[in-house]
C-alpha cells in the first residue's frame, strides 16, 4: 500500500510518476496532478519520445476537451507507470503537453487509479492507494 | 571537468528555487519519489530542460521547484 501525506489546503495534489521507457534501463520521473476528472493519464511529448515512444505514429487518437478548446490527441501503451508505490504494466497513456505556466507535467487519470482502491482523507492530508 | 555532486531533493529545491530542473536519481523512497540525485540541467525555461533529457539515457526525474500552480493562481486541467 502507497501512503503519502499531503496539504489538505495545497491547491494541487502534485505526485511523482514513474514512467518506464521501451527499454527497462529507460526512465521518466515527472510531477503529475492527481487528477479523479481525467479520463487518462497524460505525459507530455518529449518525455513520451525519449522513453522510445511513437506517438507520431500512433495509430489510437482521441478527441480531447481541454481548457481552451478541442484537441486531437495521440495515446500510447508505455511499458509500465508508477506512481504512489504502486504499478500499472501496459498503461494508456494520452501524450499531451500540459501549459509550462501549471508546473506539472502530467496528470494522474482515472485508468492508473481505477485498478486501486484509493483513499484521500483530507481531514488528516493522508492519501493511500493499496 | 567539474564534478556532479549527489544532492538530496530537499537541498536541491534550495539551490535551484523556481527553476525547473533535471536530475539523475541515486535513489528513491518506498513510493518511487527521488530522495537523491545529481544535477544535469537546471533553468527557468521548461523546454531547456525536455531538450537536455532527450539525449540521456538512465533514470531521470524533471520537476519544477518552486509553488505549484504559482502563488495567485488556480488550474483547472
Amino acid at each position: 500500500m502507497g501512503r503519502y501525506r499531503f496539504d489538505p489546503a495545497a491547491p494541487v495534489l502534485v505526485i511523482f510518476a514513474t514512467i518506464q521507457g521501451k527499454q527497462p534501463t529507460q526512465r521518466r520521473r515527472l510531477k503529475v496532478a492527481l487528477d479523479t476528472g481525467a479520463t487518462y493519464t497524460m505525459i507530455p511529448w518529449e518525455i513520451a519520445q525519449a522513453l522510445g515512444y511513437q506517438p507520431q505514429r500512433s495509430r489510437q487518437r482521441i478527441e480531447m476537451m481541454t481548457a481552451s478548446g478541442m484537441a486531437i490527441v495521440p495515446l500510447v501503451k508505455v511499458r509500465e507507470f508508477k506512481a504512489l508505490g504502486q504499478k500499472v504494466k501496459g498503461l494508456v497513456v494520452l501524450v499531451h503537453d500540459l501549459p509550462s505556466a501549471g508546473r506539472v507535467e502530467g496528470l494522474l487519470g482515472l485508468n492508473f487509479l481505477r485498478a486501486f482502491k484509493l483513499t484521500l482523507d483530507f481531514k488528516q492530508g493522508i492519501l493511500e492507494l493499496e | 571537468m567539474k564534478a556532479r555532486t549527489a544532492l538530496s531533493l530537499q537541498e536541491i529545491h534550495r539551490r535551484f528555487k523556481d527553476e525547473w530542473v533535471l536530475i539523475r536519481v541515486l535513489e528513491e523512497d518506498e513510493l518511487g519519489q527521488p530522495l537523491t540525485g545529481i544535477v544535469f540541467a537546471h533553468s527557468p525555461n521548461r523546454e531547456e530542460i525536455y531538450t537536455t533529457q532527450a539525449r540521456l539515457r538512465g533514470d531521470f526525474a524533471l520537476f519544477y521547484t518552486g509553488e505549484i500552480p504559482k502563488k495567485g493562481y488556480a488550474v483547472a486541467f
